[in-house]
């Protein structure tokens, strides 16, 4: 049974400091054991979270989000956490839908539980059209490869449980959509249960979003192209 | 002088040159033992490309090649197998700076909290 005491939320953050002091402050207002991964900072990130009160885990070179979750999920197993759950810094995951993320994988018993922003009634993010039918497109193979309705493969709002948590603290891909669609598409492909919950997403606290529509279809495409070669991260097989 | 001795003689020199830059970019420590010493063989064979030549002359006879046709034909698929290699190897060192950051990283974090437990 997940609870918080044995779920780590893990924060990647690069320069976030305009907005992870706050972020920081809601998650451990809320009780749960926060692990912030300076991934590569070069401003006060760090410094700030460290003074949050937060364990502040300092990568000394940029490793991407990808490269930086696998960091935290490897501290996770380390330090014997059942799951983890992966809460941006920049203020567009809200901390208070993080019970709600963990009910459904207590209720759903799944390996993965993505925080979906299309599900039901959240579906408050406005994207372009290029971006929405990208998002579409990765869905729908994410959809082919876990075997149950994805909506939105590439949230990053998501938790991730035993022996899952420990597969992605070996194998995690670090490049763009690495940490979402791929994943998704890895964990499905070996066997491990992927399902979503609704989730709404705030507006980024800080900063602009940095996918244009030319780099989403671009992405989309690669993307396509890793799971249709096989080319993402092999997970051991989950065998129940 | 025939064009084909003076061909030679000219590829033997540019490998010539191109073993003693391989051999300074070692000593120097620019380049490691082991691609130092994969170089100067490469340069080597080159040095003496005009005498092995000849020796090729029946394999690319039966391929419809000329000899310094067979010679290009077998120095792109070289490249190509070293272009391979070094990327099979600059994907297993970013591998191996990825998990050297994340020890970096845990070692700080075990420094700091110890440095916290002892204030």
């Amino acid at each position: 049974m997940l609870n918080k005491s044995n779920v780590l939320i893990i924060v990647p953050a690069f320069n976030e400091q305009a907005s992870v002091g706050s972020v920081l402050r809601e998650l451990l207002e809320l009780k749960y054991n926060v692990l912030l991964i300076s991934d590569g900072s070069t401003d006060e990130t760090a410094s700030i979270g460290k003074h949050e009160g937060s364990h502040v885990l300092e990568l000394p070179i940029n490793l991407g989000v990808g490269g930086a979750l696998r960091a935290g999920f490897k501290y996770a197993c380390q330090h014997n956490y059942e799951a983890a759950i992966q809460v941006d810094a920049d203020g567009q995951h809200p901390p208070d839908e993080i019970e709600a993320l963990i009910s459904a994988a207590n209720d759903s018993g799944a390996h993965m539980v993505i925080g979906s922003r299309f599900v039901d009634s959240a579906g408050q993010m406005d994207v372009s059209g290029v971006r929405r039918l990208a998002m579409r497109v990765l869905s729908q193979s994410a959809t082919a490869a876990t075997g149950t309705p994805i909506t939105d493969s590439t949230s990053g709002f998501r938790i991730i449980r035993q022996p899952l948590l420990e597969q992605f603290s070996l194998h995690f891909a670090n490049n763009y959509l690495g940490d979402t669609y791929e994943a998704v598409i890895a964990a499905g492909r070996a066997g491990y249960t992927v399902v979503e919950t609704p989730a709404g997403l705030l507006p980024r606290a800080n900063g602009e979003s940095t996918a244009s529509a030319t780099a989403a279809a671009r992405f989309t495409l690669k993307g396509l192209g890793v799971a249709f070669l096989r080319l993402h991260k092999k997970l051991q097989p989950f065998h129940s | 002088m025939s064009p084909q001795t003076t061909q030679t003689i000219f590829a033997a020199l540019a490998s010539l040159v191109f073993v003693v830059v391989v051999y300074r970019l070692g000593r120097k420590q620019k380049l490691s033992f082991r691609y130092t010493v994969g170089w100067m063989v490469l340069g080597g064979i080159g040095v003496i490309a005009g005498v092995i030549l000849p020796l090729a002359e029946p394999l690319a006879d039966q391929l419809s090649l000329s000899p310094a046709a067979f010679l290009g034909v077998g120095a792109v698929i070289l490249l190509v197998t070293l272009c391979v290699q070094l990327s099979i190897s600059i994907s297993g060192l970013q591998e191996q700076v990825r998990t050297l950051a994340e020890e970096a990283a845990y070692l700080r974090l075990e420094l700091h909290e110890l440095e916290d437990k002892h204030k």
